[in-house]
């Protein structure tokens, strides 16, 4: 393990500026990449009612944060049950009616159509109600973005793209990097250490680059969702612990592709120039 | 005397088919220091490479310390390049210091630090470049940077230690300087077997020396 780590500091040791900066155009486009492969793992669309099925004439449904305490739920649903113009009102969770989702829904019988109509627009003005829908069959009347097919098979490309360029870059700053670090190969492979012990530090220097790629990533996404934190819809395409499923999975494709980018790194170990002997 | 090196009926062409050696006896024996010389490209650098394993041998016997070389796996032939310090043609140091040089390969074989310093001081000092330790190699004359290529050589005490032209661009005195930093390794027990182009400085003819002539070698 020692030798691991020492050839490990020698090899970081030996970056110089040019491998410097072509490590990092190639970190830079490997979280272009792992964006992109965050953002298709995303809902289509922000969860509002797709699932819950039209309201018929004189209902209302509506949506609630999952940011809304039990209590005030429980509150809230009091005080619309207690109304003259509801008939029923009944309460399920998000994850019934559309799994993966958070938060909470009202499904309201009003005893008319336009008493749901009143009911509707007194809702929408509360806070903690992300989305209100009424019988009349037509689109939720707030709340809800939509990601369409063409975005993303756009984005599907751009990961190809970047994840390209990203190996390119990744390759070709291994290359100026081993082969400023050549003579040490060279001395190693006459002094018969094993190759077992020369490649896993240039893996685990690729491996290094991704996992800080897919870093950031998770930074951005939790900076991402900090910030769209006022904006119910936007935050609700990362609510339900879809954040932490994208971060892990970002965070395990940086690591592949860094590994990836590793193994560039060694197949250019295999060049005469690493011969021990002239 | 203990065989440390026994060749016999070795037999090497080219990939062009050119035969580089043909039906080659050789014998050293444990704690001899021999020299190998010969005009250019007479296969020296080949013979040496086929000793230490880095040559697959295409007929013939090679045995290393009664190793056959021939029919040694991966791994053991790895452990055999351990045992052999090697000093390769044209030896161009890393561009660190002295000390270091030596540092490297010794903690890339897995040695701790305060460890690979001790022994990279005992073989320093054995060459004469223990004043040197600090400088940059790149600072080191010819003789200087050959007494280094020895030292990483003999660094982790190998039982044979091969070396491959370290006269080559020296001065005669120089040479001289080699071959006594030779003999003072020889006095530490391990067996050496130096190759070297005609012809030799004239402190090599103290011991015994072999010559590559017509693919075959005289001497052996």
């Amino acid at each position: 393990m020692s030798t691991f780590f020492f050839l490990f500091r020698e090899l970081l040791g030996a970056v110089r500026a040019r491998s410097a900066l072509y490590f990092l155009l190639s970190g830079l486009f490997i979280l272009l990449s792992l964006s992109s492969f965050a953002f298709l793992l995303l809902p289509a669309s922000s969860p509002t009612d797709p699932d819950v099925g039209s309201p018929s004439a004189g209902e209302v449904v509506v949506r609630l944060s999952p940011r809304l305490a039990a209590a005030s739920i429980d509150a809230l649903y009091l005080q619309v049950r207690e109304r003259s113009d509801v008939k029923r009102i009944d309460f399920r969770f998000a994850q019934e009616v559309n799994p993966g989702e958070t938060g909470g829904y009202f499904f309201i019988e009003a005893t008319s159509p336009e008493a749901a109509d009143d009911i509707a627009r007194e809702m929408e003005d509360l806070d903690g109600v992300v989305g209100v829908e009424t019988g009349e069959g037509g689109p939720p009347k707030s709340g809800g973005i939509e990601i369409e097919a063409s975005v993303r098979f756009t984005i599907l490309g751009g990961l190809a793209v970047f994840l390209g360029i990203g190996l390119f870059f990744a390759r070709s700053g291994f290359s100026v990097l081993l082969r400023s670090f050549a003579g040490e190969v060279r001395l190693m492979r006459l002094s018969g250490v094993s190759e077992r012990m020369i490649y896993p530090p240039v893996v685990s220097l690729g491996i290094l680059l991704g996992f800080l790629a897919g870093l950031l990533l998770i930074m951005g996404i939790y900076l991402f969702q900090y910030a769209a934190s006022g904006l119910e819809d936007i935050a609700l395409l990362l609510s339900g612990g879809r954040a932490l499923a994208i971060s892990i999975a970002g965070l395990s494709l940086g690591i592949f592709i860094g590994g990836l980018s590793g193994l560039f790194g060694v197949s250019i170990l295999s060049s005469r120039d690493f011969d021990p002997l002239p | 005397m203990a065989v440390m090196i026994q060749v016999a009926e070795l037999s090497f062409s080219t990939e062009d088919g050119i035969k580089v050696f043909e039906d080659v006896h050789l014998r050293v024996d444990r704690g001899e220091l021999v020299y190998l010389s010969g005009p250019p490209s007479t296969g020296k650098s080949l013979l040496l490479g086929l000793l230490a394993g880095y040559v697959p041998p295409q007929h013939g016997q090679i045995l290393v310390y009664g190793r056959n070389v021939a029919r040694l796996n991966r791994e053991k032939t790895l452990r055999l390049r351990r045992q052999i310090g090697l000093l390769p043609q044209g030896f161009t140091p890393l561009p660190r210091t002295v000390l270091e040089n030596l540092t490297f390969k010794l903690r890339a074989l897995g040695d701790f630090k305060e460890q690979g310093e001790e022994k990279a001081t005992f073989a320093l000092e054995t060459v004469g470049l223990l004043r040197e330790r600090m400088t940059e190699a790149e600072e080191l004359t010819s003789l200087e940077r050959v007494k280094l290529g020895l030292a990483i050589a003999i660094c982790d005490d190998p039982f044979l230690l091969l070396a491959d032209g370290p006269f080559d661009g020296l001065t005669p005195e120089d040479q001289n300087g080699v071959c006594e930093v030779l003999e003072r390794i020889n006095q530490r027990g391990m067996t050496i077997l130096v190759a070297g182009r005609d012809p030799l400085p004239p402190s090599a003819y103290k011991h015994r020396v072999l010559r590559i002539i017509d693919g075959g070698v005289n001497g052996g």
